[in-house]
């Protein structure tokens, strides 16, 4: 537990000479703020000026899970980035064969960042919420995302060979947050081709207040994340 | 300290490690010597503990390596061939960092430092470093810790004479200081100067193991190699050096002062590999 601490404390040394690191992480905040001040007020002046009763308002849920989805995607990419810088310099084999081990690096790295980006995603989402959502559900959605999150972060690990390819990997990976919008905007049977994106079973959840698809949702998360570790470990 | 015994690997259907058995003692320096994709760093990851699918047993100091637990790495310490350094920070902070991994204290950073003649760079970052100084730090982070087996792969890769000469009294000082010390090189002049013990290992076996000394005896002593003139021709002789005082010839011609040219030719453990093995290590 010690060295595993001792790593994660080590990245936050990482992402400090990194400022592009170190701004991401602050990302959320300002997100979050443009969406809990901004986005009211442009609905206002919409509705004025077009002269009708809503416009942005009735997916102010979806947004509200794209802001709870936020958090996870930005700090993974800040994790997926020092793990390449680390892997890049060899270093990974190296603490591989200290007391920190294999398992003890992924868990300091995902699984830490993972401890971390919860609890601000929690801080984001309750400062910045628009709609007014379940307390329950909007933890199990934090929980689900931050899981979604790390698997954003394997899968931009397990598919770059450095720095470089990461960034556009991580471009891809934002894709994964796009299943959401499917519950919304595709009626029918249709929309299950989203399935196998864990936002697509957040969506469906927080628009049929069902947290059975959390489950799901998690579930297809976890089948990702083995897939993922799997690919992963052979590159260590 | 570290038995291995019938030890089988393979990465895919067709056996890559067969049937490798051999015993390294405490405080000995045993070298592996092959070729490239021979299996010794296979081997160096299946005793490191990193590779566990083996069949067989590979135990160190009693530990089975593929059932080992983190204190496992307590008491090793790896050097490998390639810099495993955090290239922003500073020496210092790199190892400042690695020590503290560690449950047993760290020894001293700047005695170790001094120890490799870079305490005048501690603050330096690694980036900055020259592929010889990377080298050297390398080498005393895989030290921090006070290993009792430590596992160098090619320490002498790549440096200069003069920097090969420093890594290679450090070698020697680590060993006077009781550790046991797997080396795996291509460099038959590191190993023949440094291991106490080698092993040939070719396609996943192990084709001989010996001091070098009693490998290199295994060829035959060394020759005398000599040229002269007669009256029309050039001539060229050889005979064993233990029995110079038994060619009449060369006597008769030390004695005219007919010699030519006189040279000495030891066989070396590169000889005696490719003889055995039918390869080269380059």
């Amino acid at each position: 537990m010690k060295a595993m601490l001792l790593s994660f404390f080590q990245m936050f040394r990482q992402m400090k000479k990194d400022a592009m690191l170190l701004a991401i992480a602050f990302v959320p905040v300002l997100v979050g703020a443009l969406f809990r001040f901004g986005i009211p007020f442009a609905e206002t002046q919409l509705i004025n000026y077009l002269e009708v009763e809503q416009i942005i308002s009735p997916y102010y849920g979806l947004l509200d899970l794209f802001l709870v989805m936020l958090t996870p995607s930005m700090y993974s990419f800040i994790v997926a980035m020092v793990v390449l810088e680390e892997a890049d310099e060899r270093l990974i084999s190296y603490l591989a064969v200290t007391p920190l081990g294999k398992k003890g690096y992924l868990l300091s790295r995902f699984g830490m960042t993972g401890i971390i980006s919860l609890f601000m995603s929690v801080v984001v989402v309750t400062f910045f919420h628009l709609a007014s959502m379940n307390a329950a559900m909007l933890i199990v959605l934090v929980i689900v995302s931050t899981v979604q999150g790390i698997c954003s972060a394997l899968l931009i690990v397990a598919f770059s060979a450095n720095k470089v390819e990461g960034m556009a990997v991580g471009k891809f990976t934002m894709l994964f947050t796009l299943g959401a919008l499917a519950p919304f905007f595709i009626s029918g049977k249709a929309q299950y081709l989203f399935s196998a994106l864990p936002s697509y079973w957040l969506a469906k959840a927080v628009k049929e207040s069902n947290y059975t698809f959390t489950g799901i949702g998690l579930l297809v998360t976890a089948v990702w994340i083995l897939l993922l570790v799997k690919r992963f470990e052979k590159k260590l | 300290m570290i038995t291995v015994e019938k030890l089988d690997f393979s990465y895919t259907n067709n056996p890559f490690i067969e049937n490798m058995s051999f015993h390294v003692a405490r405080g000995e320096i045993f070298g592996f010597l092959g070729p490239s994709g021979a299996g010794k760093t296979t081997l160096q990851k299946i005793l490191t503990g990193l590779i566990t699918t083996y069949n067989g047993s590979a135990t160190l100091n009693g530990v089975e390596c593929k059932t080992h637990k983190q204190s496992f790495y307590e008491s090793i310490g790896v050097d490998f061939e390639y810099s495993t350094l955090y290239e922003k920070l500073t020496a210092r902070q790199n190892l400042q960092f690695f020590g503290s991994l560690y449950a047993k204290p760290s020894r001293n950073i700047d005695m170790l430092l001094e120890f490799v003649g870079l305490h005048n760079d501690a603050e330096k970052k690694v980036s900055d470093y020259s592929k010889g100084m990377r080298s050297r730090l390398n080498f005393i982070k895989a030290l921090l810790h006070d290993p009792e087996v430590l596992f160098l792969d090619e320490p002498t890769s790549g440096l200069d004479p003069t920097n090969s000469r420093i890594m290679k009294d450090l070698i020697l000082k680590e060993k006077k200081n009781g550790k046991t010390i797997l080396l795996t090189t291509h460099n038959m002049q590191d190993a023949t100067e440094l291991c106490d013990r080698v092993a040939f290992i070719v396609d996943g076996h192990v084709k001989a193991m010996d001091t070098p000394h009693n490998l290199i005896m295994r060829k035959g002593a060394a020759t005398i190699k000599y040229t002269f003139h007669d009256s029309t021709k050039e001539h060229t002789g050889e005979c064993p050096l233990a029995q110079t005082s038994t060619d009449s010839r060369l006597m008769e011609l030390l004695q005219s002062n007919r010699i030519q040219s006189i040279h000495s030719s030891e066989p070396t453990l590169n000889d005696i590999f490719m003889e055995i093995t039918g390869r080269t290590l380059k």
